[in-house]
């Protein structure tokens, strides 16, 4: 999936992507490579400021964390991220249903 | 970047570089932290993948794009913080030369509010004081707008105004500390007048240094 095509869905697929819990960013970006089959495969340089900047927004939050004898900065949802989840997530569907309705109708 | 033995050379010369090109700080430190610790991740999964060590850590430092690039858009970030600290510096100081100077006029001989009957020589500072007190309020309000809706430069620039109107209060502040013999008490006022000045000099401190960040980073975000 094409760079452009991503661009305003960034925040929603970070959000959702810890949702079931808290992750590092390597684990985030590998979630959505799994869970979109292959299709969002987003690159570091795009992720990272993201990540910062929802985390900066107060969307998320962010603490060190030590795993297997490596030290990490895993990201959580916070109230305010789960309620910009649910928020987006009903964007998404309008607009998902309306393309839907429109190019296949 | 051209060594490629896959002896981690690639990544200490990626992260040096993206140290470079971003602002001092806790928040590089704790960029480099994260990189560093993802980048490991990265070239461990790619040599657990069957690529030798030397393709591991090419693709891994390929997957973050160019240093210059990655602190470009991370300096953005970084002046946003920049400007809400600004922001927050000059509304603290500001609240605390406030503070300060309500403390002084409970000390003073000659009442500084407005309607006083004052003598001569304390009318224009303390003139200068109340409109000084009137601007960085309203420079400091514009300056946490500012920030609130990302626009950092402008932020940062309401916040230096703001620091410059403490700073004019300040000066006036001394010019009445300075009057001692229309005070009650000389040594508490002088107190008072150097906690201030102290507090004054800190804020341009602070704000000057955000100030360095928000201009060194793009003007605008991209992610």
């Amino acid at each position: 999936v094409r760079g452009e095509a991503l661009k305003g869905h960034l925040d929603l697929l970070l959000l959702a992507a810890v949702r079931s819990g808290p992750a590092h960013g390597y684990a985030i970006i590998e979630s959505l490579r799994e869970r979109s089959a292959g299709a969002f495969d987003l690159p570091e340089g795009t992720v990272y400021p993201a990540l910062h900047r929802l985390e900066r927004a107060g969307l998320l939050s962010s603490r060190w964390s030590v795993e297997s004898g490596r030290r990490r900065r895993v990201y959580a949802l916070t109230r305010s991220g789960r309620v910009a989840l649910e928020r987006h997530q009903e964007d998404w569907r309008r607009f998902a249903e309306g393309v839907s309705a429109v190019v296949e109708g | 970047m051209s060594s490629a033995s896959g002896d981690g050379r690639l990544i200490a010369a990626y992260l040096a570089e993206l140290r470079r090109d971003l602002p001092m700080g806790a928040a590089r430190r704790r960029i480099l932290a994260e990189v560093g610790a993802h980048l490991e991740d990265g070239v461990q999964a790619a040599r657990d993948s069957g690529l030798p060590a030397p393709d591991a850590e090419r693709r891994a430092v390929e997957r973050f794009g160019s240093p210059a690039e990655l602190a470009r858009r991370l300096a953005a970030d970084l002046a946003s913080e920049g400007a809400r600290a600004a922001a927050a510096v000059s509304a603290l100081a500001l609240a605390g030369v406030v503070a300060l100077w309500i403390l002084m006029g409970s000390v003073a001989r000659t009442s500084p509010w407005p309607g006083a009957q004052l003598p001569e020589e304390l009318r224009l500072p303390l003139l200068v004081t109340w409109v000084a007190f009137a601007a960085a309020l309203a420079a400091t309000g514009l300056a946490v707008a500012l920030s609130r809706a990302a626009r950092p430069r402008g932020a940062v620039a309401a916040s230096v105004l703001a620091v410059v109107a403490i700073g004019t209060s300040t000066a006036a502040c001394v010019l009445v500390a300075l009057n001692g013999e229309y005070l009650r008490s000389e040594g508490a006022v002088a107190a008072i007048a150097g906690v201030r000045v102290a507090v004054t000099l800190g804020a341009a401190l602070l704000v000057a240094r955000a100030a360095v960040r928000v201009v060194r980073a793009p003007s605008r975000r991209e992610c």
